[in-house]
C-alpha cells in the first residue's frame, strides 16, 4: 500500500516536538505494515493535533501530505469507527479521532480470535482427506490461534478489571 | 492498529450493495469456509465480501499458489479485488506474489506459518509502540487535557498490553517447544 510519491512529508505547520511524535508513530507502522509515510504521519497527527477536528485541506497544510493521502485514512479508518467524518461545505470534510473506539477496536479484535479459530477448525473438517501439502497452512492456523484464542480474551478481562472501558 | 487478525488496512468502505461472490469453482464445503473466513472479516472489520473470500480461498486452495486469473474465475471476484488484497497482504509478509514476466497476471500464495508469522509480529511490537505513545505523553506535557486525552487513553491501554501480549508469546514459545 505504498503511496507512488513515497517519502516523508515535511510537516510544516508541527512544531519539533510534534513532529518528533508524529514521526515515531510513522516508523512504527512502517516497520509493522509497511505503511506510506503520508499515512503512518496522518495517523499520528490525528492522535495529538489541536483542535481534535482537522479538514482534509488544514491535514494537507500541516503535514505538507497529498489530498489523496488524506482520502486514503479517510476510507481506511472511518468505516471502523477509529476516526469520525464530518461534512463540510463544498465537498469537504473533517476527521477527528475517536477517543473510545480505538481500544475499543482492540478489543474487539482480540475478543474474536476464538470465533476465528472455530472458522479453523471447521476449515480442517473440510480439508480432510486432502494431502498434507494442502492442509498444512490451516494446521498452523488452527494451532496458533487456539492459543491466542485461549490467552487474549483473558488478558482483556484483566485490563477491565484494572479499568473498565467505556 | 496492528493488533488484529490481520492488519485493519484491510478496510475499504463498505458499499450498500456490497454480496458475497458466486464462487462457482467451490465445492459446497470449501464455499462454507471460505464464507465463514469472510463473514469473521466482515464482523471484525467491516471488510468487503470479496476480499475476505480471496483470504479464505488462499487458505485452503490446491494448488497453493494460484493466478490472480484463477482466483477470478474460481471465486466469480474481480481482478481489482484480487489486485487489492495483494496490496494488503503481501506487503505486511501474509502472501507471496510472484509476477509473471511479459503478462500482467501473476502468482499469489500464503506460505505455511505466514500468517501466525505476522500476527506475532504485530503483536510482539506492542511495547515499542507503547514507548512511542508515552513519547506523544511529554511533547503534550503541558497541553490542556482536551488535547491531551487521545494519547491518554491509548497509553493506559497499550501500558497493559505491552506487558501483556510478550508474556502470552512467551508461553506460546515455551508450550511449543516442548
Amino acid at each position: 500500500m505504498t503511496a507512488p510519491v513515497d517519502v516523508k512529508p515535511p510537516t510544516p505547520g508541527l512544531n519539533e516536538g510534534e513532529r518528533d511524535y508524529v514521526n515515531r508513530v510513522a516508523e512504527h507502522y512502517r516497520d509493522t505494515d509497511n505503511m506510506a509515510w503520508e499515512h503512518g504521519f496522518l495517523i499520528g497527527w490525528l492522535m495529538i493535533c489541536d483542535p481534535v477536528e482537522q479538514s482534509a485541506g488544514e491535514l494537507c497544510k500541516a503535514l505538507g501530505v497529498r489530498r489523496e493521502s488524506v482520502d486514503h485514512i479517510d476510507a481506511l479508518l472511518v468505516p471502523p469507527g477509529v476516526l469520525t467524518r464530518k461534512e463540510l461545505p463544498g465537498g469537504e470534510y473533517a476527521l477527528a479521532m475517536s477517543l473510545d473506539v480505538w481500544p475499543k477496536t482492540v478489543q474487539h479484535s482480540m475478543l474474536a480470535v476464538p470465533s476465528f479459530h472455530s472458522v479453523m477448525e471447521h476449515g480442517l473438517q473440510v480439508l480432510e482427506g486432502e494431502p498434507e501439502e494442502r492442509r498444512r497452512r490451516l494446521l498452523n492456523m488452527e494451532r496458533f490461534f487456539r492459543y491466542l484464542g485461549e490467552e487474549l480474551p483473558a488478558v482483556f478481562d484483566r485490563y477491565e478489571a484494572s479499568a473498565p472501558l467505556k | 492498529m496492528s493488533e488484529s487478525t490481520v492488519q485493519p488496512d484491510a478496510i475499504d468502505r463498505i458499499e450498500q450493495t456490497d454480496q458475497p461472490p458466486p464462487t462457482p469453482g467451490l465445492t459446497e464445503g470449501e464455499r462454507g469456509f471460505v464464507h465463514k473466513v469472510a463473514q469473521h472479516y466482515r464482523n471484525t472489520d467491516n471488510m468487503a465480501w470479496n476480499y475476505g473470500y480471496v483470504f479464505g480461498y488462499l487458505m485452503i486452495c490446491t494448488p497453493v499458489q494460484q493466478r490472480a486469473s484463477q482466483i477470478v474465475e474460481a471465486l466469480g471476484v474481480t481482478r481489482e479485488d484480487v489486485d487489492r488484497v495483494s496490496q494488503l497482504l503481501v506487503t505486511p509478509g501474509v502472501f507471496e506474489r510472484r509476477d509473471e514476466p511479459g503478462s500482467d497476471d501473476f502468482l499469489m500464495w500464503l506460505p505455511d506459518g505466514n500468517w501466525p508469522k505476522a500476527v506475532r509480529y504485530s503483536l510482539v511490537n506492542m511495547p515499542r509502540f507503547h514507548e512511542v505513545l508515552k513519547r506523544g505523553l511529554e511533547v503534550l506535557a503541558d497541553a490542556p487535557a482536551e488535547r491531551r486525552e487521545r494519547i491518554a487513553t491509548l497509553e493506559h491501554l497499550y501500558r497493559h498490553l505491552a506487558v501483556e501480549i510478550p508474556a502470552v508469546f512467551d508461553r506460546f514459545e515455551t508450550a511449543t517447544a516442548k
